[in-house]
């Protein structure tokens, strides 16, 4: 049984089709991408499986259990991680302080008023260890807006990874990042996802980073599902390689 | 800084034996709406909401203690658990229609609750007394007298200081400023920030209501001003006069509302044009001092701290 699974979703705003009856399985253990141009609806369907829109009709399940309609905080609830493309962590807080909220906010620990935050010292070493993991511990104690774009990314997936997910979603992880920061992030997804444990479903318009990365491709096309398959099959997908790839063979 | 806390607190305690009885009452008038003002900043520099119907919690809070007290003859200390929770019922029902919206629609929605509860109570005659309000509603024993109000006021201005502190210190106020910052980011690491922006109205709303029923132990008296626009504009006033957005948020609110009372005091003493006197503060504030009158001593707390990392690093 697919891990994610999405049946004929379709999605409309004021009379715009931006999704037609996309259907897509997403495999426990995956690296999922889904490319296509601007347009081609990859943000409409990665914001319908984050709850963020409702779909026209169709269906989303999660582990076995329908999540169509459910609102983004109790999708997290089910086991998925999210990270937004621009959703960028809280500035106001230290990057320790914005993981730790994380932390607690999965063990529903939110609502305690009287303890201070970094009194729960088991969410707070739980973040630090999570902060080890994306390489941002000495920058524990800084202010989150100090922090350049790459970091940020790093700390936004931080804390996606802070509920510890079955699926983490990320859409565009790379977008705004310098070249440098790219290649951090790129050599550093595959090992510590596959350490956890943890399925990937992104979308991305570097198309390099895509083919390293994803182990499963699916090309969105004006709202449809253009093709679906492995990164060497995308690649020698004539239609796909001409018109999104650029790489024509 | 803590000593100049401390000395702050010294200074407080000591003050009514060293006003005259006019200065008692606007030192009580002072602390009622620096209280006041804590409490409506609480929602606003943490949550970001900005609501103009915060004298609908001031007036419940009053009106509720008032009626115990003319219609059932309940002594004053014995009103205040009803009043408070009378309060924060209030608080709950509109929080409830009004925190799904942000912005511009959020300040006008709370007004329009406010100003529909000021109609009531300026209307039901047989119940509130109308515009003939409710009056001769004297506290019994100590807090009667201008001294006892003074320290009950001073310290619920403390705890109500200390409270907030404690919760925005907590996961439950950090979760208060990720709305702020990003609402959608924090739906997306599990929280719904309904129930949370929820809980922080009828908080600040609730203790709003605790400093509106010290205002009618001062006054003895309810009218329906107390829930009228103005006793809204008023706590918004001294906020953006004393400063709202610092570390320590609560210095701005109480030294806005210090200035505003002593103020009005002064300048109602020499003329009666005090409302053109607000507005040329106001203006000259916000030309010259952005930051508030908390913006003044912070700027100059951080300038004599970088003097003496000079002197430091000279040495």
């Amino acid at each position: 049984m697919p891990l994610l699974e999405l049946a004929s979703v379709s999605k409309s705003f004021d009379g715009f089709q931006a999704l037609s009856s996309v259907s897509l399985s997403v495999e426990e253990g995956a690296f999922h991408a889904l490319v296509g141009p601007n347009g081609a609806g990859k943000s409409t369907l990665f914001n319908l499986i984050s709850g963020r829109y409702s779909a026209n009709s169709g269906s989303v399940t999660f582990a076995g259990r329908e999540i169509t309609r459910l609102p983004t905080h109790r999708i997290i609830h089910q086991g998925i991680g999210v990270s937004f493309q621009r959703a960028i962590p809280f500035p106001s807080m230290t990057v320790l302080e914005n993981v730790t909220l994380a932390v607690l906010a999965v063990g529903r620990r939110m609502r305690d008023p009287w303890r201070r935050l970094r009194a729960h010292r088991d969410a707070v070493r739980n973040a630090e260890e999570i902060l080890a993991w994306v390489g941002l511990e000495p920058r524990r104690h800084q202010p989150a807006f100090e922090l350049p774009q790459g970091e940020l990314k790093r700390v936004d997936i931080a804390m996606a990874l802070a509920g510890k997910p079955r699926l983490l979603l990320l859409d565009e992880p790379l977008a705004a990042l310098s070249r440098a920061e790219r290649a951090q992030l790129v050599e550093l997804l595959p090992d510590l996802l596959r350490r956890l444990g943890v399925t990937l479903l992104f979308t991305e318009h570097d198309t390099e980073a895509v083919m390293r990365l994803a182990d499963t491709i699916t090309v969105l096309h004006r709202g449809r599902v253009l093709a679906h398959g492995a990164p060497d099959y995308i690649r020698s997908h004539a239609a796909v390689a001409e018109a999104f790839l650029g790489t024509g063979s | 800084m803590k000593f100049a806390t401390i000395a702050v607190l010294l200074s407080l305690l000591l003050l009514p034996w060293l006003l005259p009885a006019y200065g008692v009452q606007v030192a009580i008038q002072a602390l009622v709406l620096a209280g006041f003002a804590v409490s409506f900043n609480f929602l606003f520099q943490n949550v970001g909401l900005l609501s103009f119907g915060h004298a609908a919690f001031f007036g419940a809070g009053a009106y509720t203690a008032a009626l115990l007290m003319s219609k059932r003859d309940w002594s004053y200390l014995a009103a205040l658990p009803v009043a408070l929770a009378a309060t924060a019922l209030v608080a709950l029902v509109i929080g409830f229609l009004s925190v799904r919206l942000t912005k511009i629609y959020f300040t006008m929605l709370t007004l329009a609750f406010a100003q529909m509860l000021w109609a009531v109570v300026h209307r039901w005659y047989n119940f509130t007394g109308g515009d003939n309000g409710i009056t001769n509603v004297r506290p019994a024993g100590l807090l009667g007298t201008a001294h006892g109000l003074y320290y009950l006021s001073l310290a619920c201005v403390v705890l109500v200081i200390l409270l907030l502190r404690v919760v925005s210190r907590s996961p439950a106020g950090y979760t208060l400023r990720a709305i702020r910052d990003n609402p959608v980011r924090l739906a997306a690491i599990g929280v719904s920030t309904f129930e949370h922006v929820l809980a922080a109205f009828v908080l600040s709303g609730t203790l709003s209501g605790l400093f509106g029923f010290l205002q009618l132990a001062w006054q003895r008296s309810a009218f329906p001003d107390l829930l009228y626009w103005t006793t809204s504009a008023q706590v918004i006033i001294a906020v953006i006069l004393g400063g709202s957005g610092f570390a320590k948020w609560d210095y701005g609110p109480v030294a806005g509302a210090a200035v505003l009372v002593s103020a009005q005091a002064v300048v109602q003493s020499h003329t009666q044009y005090w409302p053109l006197a607000l507005g040329l503060i106001l203006l000259a504030l916000v030309l010259f001092f952005p930051a508030g009158v908390a913006g003044l001593f912070s700027r100059a707390h951080r300038r004599r701290e970088h003097e003496d990392e000079l002197d430091h690093a000279a040495a």
